[in-house]
């Protein structure tokens, strides 16, 4: 950050915009904490940038979200100066460094237990530690790639390292939205700041992890990917925007396949070879043959592949190891053994009871330090990384189970953070204490700190998060050392972006090119997710369109309307929409029967059930869906909230007319906007396999083929169709509409259309392949087309039970249809001859 | 005088329904292990697996990798070994060193076999310590030879801990054992080395087979043979030592050790990961036949 203005030495308030000094008058910093905005009097020279700049921006910033609705984000960012910055980042890159050394000694030669005499129950009682990993006693040499620290400052103003983190280092994919939402709030403020962009660090790190994948030897066009949880995951939302900025797809253990020592992907269109894994799941989740059993988070057989070095995992698996408190007191002495440097960045005070003395100290200060596993769990981004002072009486428990198994414990020193100031909802500046939690990746050139990060507010404010930015307040060339994004070194007035545009425009190629990659990949599990998707679309539209008519022949009150009113609510029995439930119709015919049945959620495929699954299959695929789609689909959330408020017939319709809207948005701006790829097609193929299967369920229940047809019974059976009145015209008579439902081509809801679609989506889908299961599927709808144009055959003749029985036979065969295509996704898949280039 | 024996394992999955795909790692080959030879070992697999790959674990012991991606609704294992037991001799166990030197040593390791040791030292996922210390603390007397304690351990857990199929999982925590004082070869096993390991001191599971079996009332011929688990105790000059607590003894000539780990996990004979397969059922039939006649009786 530059100072344009004359230099003062005392930056009171001067220069401040009116809107920071009114704010600041009622800032209310603690005495005994260190703040990071004042200073004794005044404001630390770093901050003034942005306090010059309006605070409004930042108000006006809708309760932005980070990731998962429980984080928050606040629209003001957290300012380091540049110089403080350098010493951390010098200190954090050194860490990468040591830590990575202890990690391949630890699953190596384990010279420093062996031979340096650093305590074995670092590593044999250290749960994190994984034999399995260290097979045969060999070691895959492989090193860490990413790594996460918790830093705080002390109230002496120095820096500690609350935690190490190596085994998921999660909260980059939040940290890159942040800088991206929270930059543009205050762009004014963010360009004059001059924040150093993080795309420098995290192409290198990229391109480290893809050449990591080619020193595998696997094949030149082979995939690097994320492996991380499924979308009901907490960290999802950190995993999404990482694996979008790598270009690496995110994918889940189900989705990998080992055979022979190498990992492939299960694509749509076969196994495709994988070089190399960002692995976010935990060590010891990875592969249920050698490590824990009972997680399917993994592959079976991954951990061979990577020892055997088939795939380079990054992180290794069993890195967790060194992440323990256990290993803090011995960092000094590592760093000086084995980088033969001096520990530049100290972690916070740990005592661990393997040590004879420590435990002592440790059982003496019980009520003063924070004393808990010594070998900590992994834990996610929700943990806080804090020490506090215990604010209970030293618990007798506590002190028994130390002195059984000293080595499991470990006491840390409690700290009180700095503070820094937080936006609140009322508008008004809080002093908040906060941890940063930064990053350092493996570049070609070694291990290099991102500039920026994430603030998270300690204590009951944990779920907040700030950005970080850099802000340079001297004359001091800028970021020589650490970033060669910029490209002039000398400082202008107001630094401007345009030495950046072209790096930025190399950096935006390079994402649309990974992006272009990875949308290529749909695994079987995505395809199924979009076939799914296209269902439960479609299924919902039509509970939909069945319970609008229900509401309406109850609006009528006719008392004629019953006997149609007892056929819906039978149809959305048989259709699984309801529960049925014999007696229980007819109570359901009237206002407030039909506003209960509307919510009853006893059914698997309730309407409110439908929506939750489609949005959380949306969810799952949320980067194959146009953002308005996926806006709309959201917006379907209101449904299952309100139905408290919907105690009227007209309040129901007017949900469900809201609901056939949005539905028939999310179903046109998918059509309209894309790309007709194997996702597309697979989805196309769920819609019409579902439209087809309800259409057979809705003709055998009407009568479609019973003659004469009463014209209400017909008018209700256009209308379960979606045809209206002048559509309708056409179909005075029985055979008509049997023609029109059940033969015409092309009318879009006729079951004869849906039959030729299935087939087009099959050609489309799989233009060569012709696995076992796909014959199957095509030998199962092309069977189906032949009943029904058995089925038009006999129109010209009439309804009668031969027909009848045809349409049951045809409603019969689309849930085998639809069996078949589920069971194609189980299928083996073999390797493919030429080792993965397939597609 | 030497015995030679053939030992057989099948080991039969039926599935109700088809399974598409299987992954299986078996522990089924007999490891080098002092006492016996190895003299050939096989496995025979149906249907014929796509991939088949032998290496040694982090133990050393004998793994085989299997995947299978033919469509099947039965799966046959068959590992036979032909091996040699040779007498070991007699030691004094009293002349063992004593149980504080011995955890000690562990602490700081300083040659090439303590430190092999030191990681059999720890809990391990399947073995916690609570409630090991009280279970035998009278038996950790000042100065007493570990190998000592080691029989004295056997002897107290074949004593206060009944035999009992069905009560236990490969799940019940060793705490549950000593409460409840039932369980079978496996738990007597973690629990003598749960005991040793709260003290300090190094203790294996070992997994293998009776060359006939000597539970008390239940003696019978090869024909029953079954899979065994006893443990191993560690101290400096003596190196590992065996115990049986399920049949208070110290085999030798008896058992035939198929690996060894820090607990039942680390050795499973045989993990499974299928797809498809709905129900299964499990048949395991061990056999040991002696190949040739020796003159005395083991013991």
């Amino acid at each position: 950050m530059t100072l344009h203005s004359s230099q003062s030495s005392q930056p009171g308030l001067a220069g401040i915009h009116p809107q920071w000094v009114e704010a600041l008058a009622h800032y209310d910093a603690s005495p005994s904490a260190y703040d990071e905005l004042l200073r004794e009097g005044g404001v630390r020279e770093h901050w003034l940038p942005l306090l010059r700049q309006p605070l409004e921006g930042a108000r006006g910033a809708p309760s932005a979200r980070g990731g998962s609705p429980e984080r928050r984000r606040d629209a003001l960012p957290f300012i380091i100066a540049a110089e403080e910055w350098r010493s951390i980042e010098v200190g954090l890159e050194q860490r990468a460094r040591l830590l990575n050394a202890i990690n391949t000694d630890f699953y190596g030669a384990q010279r420093l237990l062996r031979e340096q005499g650093f305590p074995p129950a670092l590593v044999f009682a250290n749960r994190r530690y994984l034999p399995a990993c260290r097979p045969g006693f060999s070691t895959s040499g492989a090193s860490l790639g990413l790594l996460a620290f918790d830093l705080g400052r002390a109230p002496d103003g120095g820096w500690r390292v609350l935690a190490n983190r190596t085994e998921t280092p999660t909260g980059l994919g939040l940290a890159l939205q942040n800088r991206f939402q929270t930059a543009s709030l205050l762009n004014v403020a963010a360009q004059e700041a001059a924040i150093p962009s993080l795309d420098d660090v995290l192409n290198g790190f990229s391109a480290e992890v893809r050449q990591r994948g080619q020193a595998t030897g696997a094949p030149r066009e082979s995939l690097c990917v994320v492996l991380a949880g499924d979308a009901t995951q907490p960290d999802y939302a950190d995993w999404r925007p990482l694996s979008e900025r790598l270009g690496f797809p995110l994918l889940e253990g189900n989705d990998l396949a080992v055979r022979g020592g190498s990992v492939f992907a299960k694509t749509l269109k076969g196994l495709k070879s994988v070089a190399a894994i960002l692995r976010l799941v935990e060590s010891d989740r990875c592969d249920p043959l050698t490590l824990s059993p009972t997680s399917l988070a993994g592959a079976p057989g991954l951990l061979n592949a990577a020892t055997q070095r088939g795939v380079a995992v990054i992180n290794p698996i069993g890195c967790g190891a060194v992440e323990s408190d256990a290993l803090n007191p011995f960092l000094p002495a590592l760093c000086e053994h084995l980088l033969d440097e001096a520990l530049l960045l100290p972690s916070l005070a740990t005592w661990w009871c393997g040590q004879r003395q420590e435990a002592a100290q440790v059982l003496e200060q019980l009520d003063q330090l924070a004393v808990g596993e010594a070998f900590c769990a992994p834990c996610g981004l929700d943990a806080d990384p804090t020490p506090t002072k215990p604010d209970a009486a030293p618990d007798e428990v506590l002190r028994e189970a130390i002195q059984a198994q000293p080595y499991r414990f470990a006491g840390r020193e409690p700290i009180s953070l700095s503070c820094a100031p937080c936006l609140m909802p009322d508008g008004q500046l809080m002093p908040a204490p906060l941890t940063l939690r930064l990053f350092a990746a493996a570049t070609p050139s070694g291990y290099r700190v991102l500039p920026g990060g994430l603030a998270r507010m300690a204590g009951g404010l944990s779920a907040l998060v700030k950005d970080v930015w850099i802000a340079e307040t001297s004359r001091a060339p800028i970021h020589r050392a650490t970033s060669d994004l910029r490209a002039s070194p000398e400082l202008a007035p107001l630094p401007t972006r345009q030495p950046e545009a072209s790096q930025d425009a190399a950096a935006l190629a390079a994402v649309a090119d990974a992006a272009a990659v990875g949308s290529a990949i749909i695994t079987r599990r995505l395809g199924d997710d979009l076939f799914w998707f296209g269902r439960y679309l479609e299924r919902a539209q039509t509970a939909i369109r069945i319970f609008t008519a229900l509401a309406r022949l109850i609006a009528e009150g006719r008392p004629s309307n019953a006997a149609a009113g007892q056929e819906l609510l039978q149809l959305l029995a048989s259709l699984g929409f309801t529960v049925a439930a014999d007696g229980r119709s007819a109570e359901a015919f009237n206002e407030a029967g039909f506003c209960r049945l509307l919510f009853d959620a006893a059914s698997d495929d309730a309407l409110i059930n439908l929506l939750e699954r489609l949005q959380l299959t949306g969810r799952r695929r949320r980067g194959t869906l146009p953002a308005a789609a996926w806006q709309v689909l959201e917006s379907t959330h209101q449904a299952q909230q309100s139905r408290w408020r919907v105690h009227t017939l007209a309040s129901a319709l007017r949900l469900l007319d809201g609901l056939a809207l949005r539905l028939a948005a999310v179903t046109g701006l998918m059509d309209e906007t894309q790309p007709r790829d194997q996702g597309f097609w697979l989805q196309r193929l769920g819609k019409h396999i579902e439209r087809l299967r309800l259409l057979a369920a809705i003709n055998v229940e009407f009568g479609v083929a019973q003659a004469p047809m009463d014209p209400n019974r017909l008018h209700l059976l256009l209308q379960l169709h979606s045809l209206s009145e002048t559509q309708a015209a056409w179909t005075a008579d029985a055979g008509a509409a049997l023609h029109r439902l059940v033969c015409d081509a092309d009318n879009p809801k006729s079951m004869r259309h849906q039959a030729e679609r299935i087939g087009r989506c099959l050609e489309r889908l799989f233009p060569q392949g012709l696995s076992k299961g796909l014959t199957e599927v095509r030998n199962c709808a092309s069977a189906l087309g032949n009943e029904l144009a058995d089925v038009c055959r006999r129109a010209g003749v009439g309804a009668d039970e031969e027909t009848r029985q045809l349409l049951r036979s045809a409603n019969a065969r689309t849930g085998e249809l639809s069996a078949l295509v589920s069971a194609m996704w189980f299928e083996p898949q073999a390797v493919p001859d030429d080792g993965g280039s397939l597609g | 005088m030497t015995v030679a024996l053939a030992l057989s394992h099948r080991t039969h999955y039926a599935y109700q329904l088809p399974v598409s795909q299987s992954r299986q790692l078996l522990r089924l080959t007999p490891r080098q292990a002092a006492g016996q030879r190895i003299l050939s070992t096989r496995i025979e697999i149906s249907p014929q697996p796509q991939e088949m790959a032998t290496r040694s674990d982090a133990f050393g012991n004998q793994l085989t990798a299997l995947l299978i991606l033919e469509e099947h609704r039965a799966l046959d294992i068959e590992a036979e070994a032909q091996i040699e037991l040779v007498p070991s001799d007699d030691v004094d166990l009293r002349a063992s060193p004593s149980w504080e030197h011995t955890a000690a040593r562990l602490q700081s390791p300083i040659d090439g076999p303590s430190w092999e040791a030191t990681q059999f030292c720890y809990p391990s996922p399947r073995v916690g310590l609570e409630g090991a210390l009280d279970f035998c603390r009278d038996l950790f007397i000042p100065r007493r030879s570990v190998l000592d304690i080691g029989w004295g351990l056997c002897e107290r857990i074949f004593n206060s801990i009944e035999y009992c199929e069905g009560v236990t999982s490969v799940n019940t925590p060793v705490a549950e054992v000593l409460r409840h004082r039932q369980g079978v070869c496996q738990d007597f096993a973690h629990s003598a080395i749960a005991c040793l390991r709260a003290y300090g001191l190094a203790a294996r599971y070992v997994s293998g087979y009776l060359r006939t079996r000597h539970r008390q009332g239940t003696a019978d011929s090869g024909a029953a043979d079954a899979s065994h688990a006893w443990f191993s105790v560690w101290c400096p000059k003596f190196g590992w030592t065996d115990f049986d607590p399920t049949n208070n003894q110290q085999p030798s000539q008896s058992h035939i050790t198929l690996a060894w780990g820090r607990d039942y996990g680390d050795v499973s004979p045989t993990i499974g990961f299928i797809q498809g397969g709905g129900e299964q059922t499990l048949e395991v039939a061990v056999q040991v036949t002696e190949q040739t006649s020796s003159d005395s009786p083991s013991q």
